[in-house]
């Protein structure tokens, strides 16, 4: 959360780029650990939610979350260019499955923007902010606050059926 | 009447049940109303009363319909039996006895019914209805009996109008009167009009008795009721006071004829509650309840008691006052034996009139009836006079007359008699003087035949002299014959050399002919020979064509067997093209598969540097990252990741155009090699269908060959033939010349044969003169012989006349003997006649004998 806030402060932010579903997301590249190849993951027995199971990252075992469902669409399906980019936030390893990984963007920060007020007043804070681009449609900042959240939420009911 | 006119038994029957049925329902119907004008009943007997005479109306006439059937079955059954062409004698005779009894006997049989009916009707009324007395049913009784004998009056006539005709048809079958007569039962006259009038006069009569003592029994009933209306007027307002002991009371005296009583009922009328109980009927309760319990009296409807009511105001109770029927009625009695008395006296009447009439009718036709008994017996003589102004009177004239007629026919037919017996006699005495003249005639003849036998005796005693004579004068001439021999033999000699002369002449003109014949011959064998020569040349040249057609065609097949060989080369040819074609696509075909495996091989090794380039873009992106991460110090490296990226995005966007590429190489190969096998297939079926021409062109050669050999065959042999024909001219005109030279030795032989002629004709004529000189001596003695010869015949001729005259004699007797035999016939036909004639005298005297039998 800090180091977030740090970011924004700062002039220049680096952005990894990925597509899910057709669109163009970003995360700040200090919460990118690295991008490996999509892999097919364990599934995990009774697993909670939106944790599609695990994948053996050389020797340490790391959970994986479909971004396709976690953003609302359907599950992503593998393709030669699908991959998964492994985060690490807080001491929280954890991979999201995506259709392809594009770039690294750098970016100035005042070229940050508020996602639209109409949206964030409705309780909105899925995508943080958004980025224009040159070419293309413009690119959307996740929230990883908001995407953990759901993450955590989604595992809540079989927990909250048990307390 | 034929027999198809008469109808079938089915078709009889339907009409006498047709017919009963009508008359019997109007019948029904008219004693309904007979009743309705006499009796009083309550609306409900009227009721009970239609119900019962209906259901008994139609159990009676079924019931009389099964009973009463062995009346008309006998007759029904032969007429069903007649049309199917079965029925015998028997059978006939018994329809037509049961036919015309039916009437007669149904008249009994309806009238027992009738009155049947009228009883059970009456018995059903009784047990049904109590209210209905002895008087009802009595009327009841009367009207059914003396309506149903009315009925079957009309009934009778009805049914003997329809049977007429049947039973003509059927006496018409049974041609003698007598049977027809035994089979009737007779019905006389008088008792049918005795039946019709009494028993008509006697229905007016009782209806008329009834009716007045209805009319006379009705005042009395109304006027028992007014009193007692009046005494019940009077005894209800006390009733309230004095109460039942009023019932008990004697009740006042004010009039003759016996007191009413009094009887109490309920407020309903269901019983009587003070009172002797059976003072009332409980069909009479019930008229009081259909009336009205207010008040009322019994004028209205028939009851065997006279009552009033009035309803009493305090309690609704009804009082009654009531007295029996029987005791109202003494006038009435008196009135019956008047009635009885009338309806025997009008019945008496009726009977008595009856009679008379049927005397009247009865003794006149049993008069006639004898007269025409006695007419039948063959008595003419007296004639009827029946002095009578009827129809009866009318038939006795008639009668008279024909009896008159008859008279007068009989006595022609006796005077013709007679004068038949006369002529008849005539006749046979006529008859019996030819018979005696025939008779002398054939003695007559028989003597006339004994002289001319005598006269032939004679006749040929002279023709045996004159034989005699005959004898000696040929003897003589034979000796006169034996001299001129001796010169005929001189002359015959002479004949004969002029005979073998002429022999050797006709044999030389024989011969002459023969040498001719032979020339005609000859000419015929020459004309043949130049016949068979000319037709020979014929068909040389006709033979010559055959040659040259066959030549012709030789050619022919031989240049179809050319073609037939060269289309083969060529075919052989078209193979070999083909073969390489196939060679040619086949090679292709590997090279082109050998290019899409190679292309195949391409796409792996771009497959493969895709992957590096993938890698090398993930490893780019990743130390991007951690350029990124490392913030300023990271810069440099993050541009050459950059730059490693962009190569490797750049190997992977040309990968995919290789990729793109080999596959459309891939794709057009696939399509060669699709098309090179469809060639390859086409050339492989150009292949065979040139094989198989190459077979078919074989066969043409082979076959064109061979007719070939066939035509070199035809034309030798048609040169043989042709020598042959050659040969046959040359031995025609070898024959022809040999002709000539018989021609020619002919000609020769004739002129030698003139000369033989010439000689032997001047023979002929030394030889015709020597014979001449013979002949004129034969002449000489020839003259002898013709003297002697003359002698001859006139003993000839005298000869000849005897025997003609013995001839004729022998005509003459066979003459006679005809003659004899005629007369013989004409008596034996005369004596014929005469027996006919006695016949017919016999038959004359029998007729005048009948005849004479009638008295006029």
């Amino acid at each position: 959360m800090g180091a977030e806030a740090g970011a924004q402060g700062e002039s220049q932010v680096d952005l990894a780029c990925f597509e899910v579903q057709g669109n163009v997301y970003a995360i700040d590249v200090l919460q990118v650990r690295e991008i490996v190849r999509w892999q097919e993951v364990t599934s995990l027995p009774k697993a909670p939610g939106l944790i599609r199971g695990v994948i053996d990252l050389r020797g340490s075992v790391i959970p994986v979350v479909d971004l396709g469902s976690a953003l609302g669409g359907g599950e992503l399906v593998a393709t030669p260019r699908a991959r998964i980019v492994v985060l690490e936030v807080d001491g929280l390893v954890l991979g999201l499955r995506v259709d392809a990984a594009v770039d690294v963007m750098s970016v100035e920060g005042s070229a940050l923007e508020a996602p639209p007020a109409l949206a964030t007043q409705a309780g909105y804070d899925a995508v943080r902010a958004v980025v224009r681009r040159a070419e293309g449609p413009p690119v959307l900042v996740l929230s990883l606050e908001h995407l953990l959240e759901s993450v955590y939420r989604s595992a809540l009911p079989s927990q909250g059926g048990g307390a | 009447m034929s027999p198809s006119s008469l109808p079938t038994g089915r078709a009889l029957r339907g009409r006498l049940i047709a017919l009963s049925g009508v008359v019997s329902l109007v019948t029904t119907v008219l004693i309904s109303l007979y009743l309705l004008a006499l009796l009083h009943l309550s609306r409900e007997e009227w009721t009970g009363f239609g119900v019962i005479t209906g259901v008994l109306l139609v159990v009676l006439f079924v019931a009389v319909n099964v009973v009463n059937k062995h009346l008309y079955d006998p007759f029904l059954r032969y007429l069903d039996q007649r049309t199917r062409g079965e029925g015998d004698e028997q059978g006939l005779h018994e329809a037509f006895r049961s036919l015309m009894d039916l009437p007669r006997r149904n008249v009994v049989w309806g009238l027992f019914w009738w009155v049947f009916g009228g009883c059970l009707v009456a018995g059903c009324m009784r047990l049904r209805f109590d209210t209905f007395g002895a008087f009802s049913g009595g009327v009841m009784i009367a009207a059914a009996s003396t309506g149903g004998l009315v009925s079957v009056i009309f009934l009778y006539f009805m049914l003997r109008r329809l049977l007429a005709p049947v039973a003509e048809g059927l006496a018409n079958e049974i041609p003698d009167p007598a049977i027809r007569q035994s089979l009737v039962t007779p019905v006389p006259l008088a008792l049918k009009l005795r039946v019709a009038i009494t028993g008509t006069t006697l229905v007016t009569v009782i209806f008329a008795v009834f009716l007045a003592q209805e009319r006379a029994s009705r005042p009395i009933e109304a006027f028992a009721c007014r009193a007692e209306s009046e005494l019940l007027a009077t005894l209800a307002p006390r009733f309230a006071r004095e109460g039942s002991a009023l019932l008990a009371a004697a009740l006042p005296v004010e009039r003759r004829g016996p007191a009413p009583r009094l009887v109490l009922l309920d407020p309903e009328a269901k019983a009587v509650v003070q009172g002797p109980a059976d003072a009332l009927l409980s069909g009479e309760l019930r008229a009081i309840r259909e009336v009205g319990l207010a008040e009322g009296d019994s004028t209205s409807f028939d009851s065997p008691n006279v009552f009033a009511w009035t309803q009493l105001p305090d309690d609704g109770r009804i009082l009654v006052a009531v007295q029996p029927w029987s005791g109202l009625q003494g006038g009435l009695v008196e009135l019956r034996f008047v009635f009885a008395i009338l309806l025997g006296l009008s019945a008496a009447t009726a009977f008595a009139v009856a009679q008379l009439i049927a005397g009247d009718i009865g003794a006149a036709t049993q008069r006639l009836s004898a007269e025409a008994e006695r007419v039948a017996a063959g008595d003419l003589t007296h004639g009827l006079v029946l002095a009578s102004d009827d129809e009866v009177g009318e038939l006795a004239g008639t009668f008279a007359r024909m009896l008159h007629s008859l008279r007068d026919t009989v006595k022609r037919l006796t005077d013709a008699a007679e004068n038949v017996e006369g002529a008849a006699g005539e006749i046979a005495s006529a008859a019996e003087s030819v018979a005696g003249v025939t008779a002398d005639q054939v003695r007559g003849i028989q003597q006339v035949t004994v002289s001319m036998d005598s006269i032939k005796g004679q006749v040929t005693g002279v023709a045996e002299a004159s034989q005699a004579l005959n004898v000696s004068v040929e003897e003589s001439s034979s000796s006169i014959l034996e001299l001129g021999a001796v010169g005929e033999e001189l002359n015959g000699t002479a004949s004969v050399l002029s005979g073998k002369v002429d022999e050797v002449s006709t044999s030389i003109e024989q011969m002459i002919r023969s040498v001719r014949q032979v020339a005609q011959n000859a000419e015929a064998l020459a004309a043949a020979a130049a016949e068979t020569s000319s037709s020979m040349e014929e068909m040389a040249s006709s033979l010559r064509e055959v040659d040259t057609n066959a030549a012709e065609t030789a050619r022919l097949s031989s240049r179809v067997v050319a073609s037939a060989e060269s289309g083969r080369d060529r075919v052989r040819r078209t193979i070999e093209g083909m073969d390489a074609i196939r060679d040619a696509t086949d090679t292709a075909e590997r090279v082109i598969r050998g290019l899409g495996e190679r292309a195949k091989e391409i796409g792996a090794i771009v497959d493969v540097i895709d992957d590096v380039a993938d890698e090398t873009n993930l490893l780019a992106l990743n130390a991007a990252i951690i350029a990124a991460q490392a913030g300023d110090h990271g810069r440099a490296f993050s541009v050459v990741a950059d730059q490693i990226k962009d190569l490797a995005d750049r190997v992977l966007a040309s990968t995919k155009e290789i990729g793109a590429l080999i596959h459309g190489v891939q794709e057009e190969s696939a399509n060669a090699i699709g098309a090179i096998e469809g060639g390859t297939r086409s050339v492989q079926g150009g292949v065979d269908l040139s094989a198989e021409a190459g077979v078919s062109l074989e066969e043409i050669t082979g076959a064109a060959r061979e007719s070939g050999e066939r035509i070199a065959e035809i034309v030798n042999a048609v040169r043989e033939q042709a020598k042959a024909a050659a040969h046959v001219v040359d031995l025609m005109d070898r024959v022809r010349s040999g002709v000539e030279q018989i021609r020619a030795a002919g000609d020769e032989q004739e002129r030698g044969n003139e000369l033989v002629l010439r000689n032997s004709v001047a023979m002929r004529e030394v030889a015709q003169q020597v014979r001449a000189t013979t002949e004129e001596q034969a002449r000489g003695s020839g003259r002898i012989r013709e003297s002697i010869e003359s002698v001859r015949e006139t003993v000839e001729q005298i000869n000849g006349s005897l025997q003609e005259q013995s001839a004729a004699c022998r005509q003459a007797v066979q003459f006679l003997e005809r003659v004899y035999e005629r007369t013989r016939a004409n008596e034996e036909s005369a004596r014929r006649m005469g027996g006919a004639m006695r016949d017919l005298l016999k038959q004359a005297e029998i007729l005048r004998a009948d005849v004479r039998r009638f008295r006029v």
